[in-house]
């Protein structure tokens, strides 16, 4: 986003900002001055080609990769040097683009972990009341779709789209107030997408700040109202969906290749290497 | 001055090798990202060979050397990588690890059988005995010029072959990165192979040249050459002149300890300087490492644990397992009641080691040394045997493995792993082995506790004591792992990356099963003080901890019913070697041939056999047999 439209969002807004974020891995500048923010209640996009810094700009939001420069907020909290797990407990939730389930579990109990992770079971009130999540943890797995009947199988059973559900599953068991979702559409057919795309929507009507890597530009162009566009570690563009759409650099450097000649097309399937 | 200089002298010897030694360590781990620890067993091997050969057979020692060196080494290496490390391309660290661990055991069972295991009466002669030359006014023995030179040759040849071969420079790229290395084009296999031979000669060169200086004994010759790890971690497992660097300055600290720290403190508190001090610099080396960034890991399905048993079904279990007791109290003979009474003890601290290593997935090498803490407070605490010192052997085993893992739980699995042995040698040495402590002649005398109108005296009432306490914590280990915090170990070993980003608290759950698998090791080694009577060092050895985790993971790591097999395997193992006489070090054999066998198996033969019998009846079983495990960060060397 640039510094001008940046200015006139009210920050209590934000949920979640980076100012200024730089990553380099040895010779490689992942990440160059990136500036993003996340409003509650809406659903905000971030599309760019592979290798554009998508995944390393979640990774330093979630504070699995620190920064060499730059600042994290998560609302007026500054975040940058705080750990993963205090970004979590401070309700960000995020999925991965390769999948970072728990192997050996079931899918019920995947999500069960994240919505006990606010349980202290060295306290006395958690032996008094043990297993009462706040979450039920059926419906969660019934709100993303999942079959009810593949909640107790392991998850290595499943197939990648529906352990994708298990994942965004696991991530809403936290409750966040800010869900960073990577590329949570890949694999879905039409209808499921759409599916996908109803549940985001109403998620953030009720209030949840959405930052979406997605390359189904249907899905992005129809729940997203704002966009970024990453190439190369820096934000191109930033804007509503039809001013992204209209900018001849993303056309260049990425929506040229989605869209010739403005006609929509799906993203070619198979661009993620399957895993047996 | 003088004095001052002829430490020196002898540090940098002993310091040159074990540089040779921590080098080899490193081209392996560098190369094919396993942490070798086999390494101690094959520099005895090659020692004992070299014995063989030119003590025995007269054979030339430049001949003998060039034997080894040239033809039994590169053949070992290569055997090691063609039959034992290429089938577990791609499994985790943990595995390999075990492999190793297993190989060592091998080492030391061959080994004992072929050259007795009493130490040897007619050592190896150093090179040129006798002949020394003065330097600066020291005496410098011809062995320690040899040695001095061959270190800085390897150095040498190490570096030149790194940089100028066509091999090295895809050995050290490999370093960098496997996978873009192996889409190069280069033979990931030849690059491995090389690792293991050159780490192995290097092993075998650096065992005979320190074997004249110590005693010839398969355990002291294992160990020693261990000493070379804390110079490969100062290298932090990669940067060679480091390694060497390191290697020096431990030689150095040990001489002068020995040298200037007054004989009567030594006695009293440091019996074996030059095995507890390197362990004492490992642990520090591991304080100061650089914080493990946590990091996703990517899409590998493995589903590596086995359905979880119910609360009704180990209830069974349990009451099955002290029913089977109490009848063995009657019909078994005494011997039999202590043998199995021995192995529901190790049971009990095999346990320790499900919920670490099977649940958490953290490895512990030295779990022995939290026993040999719990039976010591028991023998000491409110006059022995009480139940208050029994609560103590909990309370104090979980504290220090609390100030154990405190230094570790940020770093890498392997480093945990290193600092548990680090502490068991340690602990070895300077308290177990500690006669101010152990003050009747090296052992001290554990009571049993008792109850309340049964007398726990008789071998018959322990026995069924033991089953229920056995029983008790294989309930109570089971419904943890049903449980909140048992769902969080699993999911902590799949993935501590997205641990964190669910809220959870990685450092803390993992200090929190550290502290209770201490502990509950800590209430076996109560329990086992009390059955043996007499505690002495021997009990609580590092061997002991390997084998006992070893045969764990034959049996099934993951499963209390594992934990039990595989305590009975212990106390049972020993009684098999007493009808055996052609074979020594029995039970080290077992395991190492029973862990390279099981190879795969994450469950082992309880998970196998739990696969058959839901197989039989009817059941849809997923294969779990030959599925890549978790590519931990660290088995790629960053």
């Amino acid at each position: 986003m640039s510094r001008e439209a940046a200015a006139l969002l009210p920050v209590a807004d934000v949920a979640l900002r980076a100012s200024g974020v730089s990553v380099r891995f040895g010779g490689v500048q992942a990440l160059y001055d990136v500036d993003i923010e996340v409003p509650r209640g809406a659903i905000t996009g971030l599309i760019g080609p592979n290798g554009a810094g998508k995944t390393t700009l979640f990774d330093v939001l979630c504070g699995l990769q620190r920064p060499g420069a730059g600042s994290v907020f998560l609302g007026e909290r500054q975040v940058t040097r705080t750990g993963p797990d205090h970004r979590a407990r401070l309700g960000l939730a995020r999925t991965f683009q390769r999948l970072e389930l728990f192997w050996s579990l079931s899918a019920a109990d995947n999500v069960r972990v994240g919505a006990e992770s606010s349980v202290q079971w060295w306290r006395w009130s958690h032996l008094r009341r043990r297993g009462h999540a706040r979450v039920d943890v059926d419906a969660l797995l019934a709100r993303v779709g999942l079959p009810a009947d593949l909640a107790g199988v392991p998850v290595d059973t499943l197939t990648t789209d529906r352990a994708r559900l298990v994942e965004l599953a696991r991530a809403l068991a936290i409750e966040p107030a800010v869900l960073l979702l990577d590329e949570p559409g890949s694999g879905l057919d039409a209808p499921e997408s759409a599916a996908l795309g109803d549940l985001l929507c109403e998620l953030a009507a009720g209030g949840m700040a959405i930052l979406l890597v997605e390359h189904d530009m249907e899905l992005v162009m129809r729940v997203c109202s704002r966009l970024h566009v990453l190439d190369a570690g820096q934000v191109i563009a930033s804007g509503t969906p039809e001013e992204v759409r209209g900018d001849p650099a993303v056309r260049d450097a990425y929506l040229g290749a989605l869209f010739p000649e403005g006609e929509h097309r799906d993203f070619p399937a198979g661009t993620r290497p399957l895993r047996p | 001055m003088s004095a001052f200089w002829s430490y020196t002298v002898i540090g940098v010897a002993t310091g040159a090798i074990y540089a040779i030694t921590a080098s080899g360590l490193v081209v392996t781990y560098a190369t094919t990202g396993v942490f070798n620890f086999a390494h101690g067993a094959i520099g005895m091997f090659a020692a004992f060979s070299y014995w063989e050969l030119a003590v025995n057979h007269h054979v030339q020692p430049v001949l003998a050397i060039a034997l080894i060196l040239l033809v039994e080494a590169p053949l070992l290496g290569a055997l090691i990588e063609y039959v034992l490390m290429r089938r577990l391309h791609g499994a985790s660290t943990e595995r390999a690890l075990m492999v190793t661990l297993g190989l060592m055991l091998i080492l030391l069972g061959v080994a004992s059988t072929v050259w007795g295991t009493t130490p040897n009466q007619n050592p190896i002669p150093p090179f040129f005995a006798g002949h020394s030359v003065r330097v600066l006014g020291v005496n410098v023995t011809v062995h320690q010029l040899i040695v001095l030179a061959t270190a800085v040759l390897v150095a040498l040849v190490l570096r030149v072959v790194l940089r100028r071969t066509r091999t090295g420079v895809a050995m050290r790229a490999v370093v960098d990165d496997p996978d873009l290395m192996a889409m190069a084009g280069a033979p990931p296999v030849r690059i491995a192979r090389a690792g293991w031979i050159a780490g192995v000669t290097l092993a075998a060169l650096a065992g005979i040249l320190i074997a004249p200086l110590v005693t010839l004994d398969q355990t002291t010759l294992t160990l020693i050459v261990i000493n070379g790890y804390a110079a490969a971690v100062i290298g932090r497992l990669r940067n060679l002149p480091l390694t060497f660097a390191g290697g020096i300055l431990i030689g150095l600290g040990e001489a002068y300890v020995v040298g200037y720290v007054p004989q009567s403190w030594q006695t009293n508190w440091l019996p074996n300087p030059t095995l507890a001090l390197p362990m004492a610099f490992l642990f520090v080396m591991i304080l100061v490492l650089p914080v493990e960034r946590l990091r996703a890991v990517g899409e590998v399905r493995v589903s590596r644990v086995p359905t979880v048993t119910g609360l009704g079904t180990s209830l069974a279990g349990a009451a099955t397992l002290v029913a089977a007791c109490a009848l063995g109290a009657v019909v078994l003979s005494g011997t039999w009641r202590s043998t199995v009474s021995q192995g529901l003890v190790f049971g009990v601290i095999a346990l320790s080691l499900v919920l670490l290593t099977g649940y958490a997935g953290q490895v512990s090498l030295g779990q022995m040394a939290f026993v040999g803490v719990g039976a010591y407070a028991m023998g000491k605490i409110d006059g022995g045997g009480s139940w208050f010192g029994l609560l103590a052997a909990v309370g104090i085993s979980a504290a220090v493995g609390v100030l154990v893992a405190l230094p570790t739980i940020r770093v890498k699995g392997l480093y945990l792993a290193l600092a548990t042995l680090a502490f068991a040698q340690f602990a070895y040495y300077v308290f177990f082995s500690n006669l101010t402590l152990f003050d009747d002649n090296g052992s001290i005398f554990v009571h049993r506790v008792s109850l309340p109108g049964i007398r726990l005296s008789g071998d018959a009432a322990e026995l069924v004591f033991l089953s229920v306490v056995f029983s008790l914590c294989a309930v109570g280990v089971l419904a943890l792992r049903r449980g909140t915090f048992g769902r969080r170990l699993v999911a902590l070993s799949d993935s501590p990356a997205a641990c964190a980003t669910v809220g959870l608290n990685v450092r803390r759950t993992r200090l929190a099963v550290f502290a209770l698998s201490a502990g509950l090791a800590g209430l076996g080694g109560a329990l086992y003080g009390g059955l043996q009577g007499p505690v002495s060092a021997t009990d609580f050895q590092v061997l002991v901890s390997l084998t006992l985790l070893l045969l764990l993971v034959v049996w099934g790591v993951r499963s209390p019913l594992g934990a039990l097999a595989a305590g009975l395997s212990m106390a049972v193992l020993p009684v098999l070697q007493s009808h055996v006489s052609w074979v020594s070090s029995l039970p080290a054999l077992v395991v190492g041939v029973g862990v390279i066998a099981v190879g795969r198996l994450p469950n082992g033969v309880v998970g196998l056999a739990a696969d058959a019998a839901r197989r039989h009846r009817g059941a849809v079983v997923r294969p779990v047999v030959g599925v890549p495990e978790a590519v931990e960060g660290g088995a790629r060397v960053a």
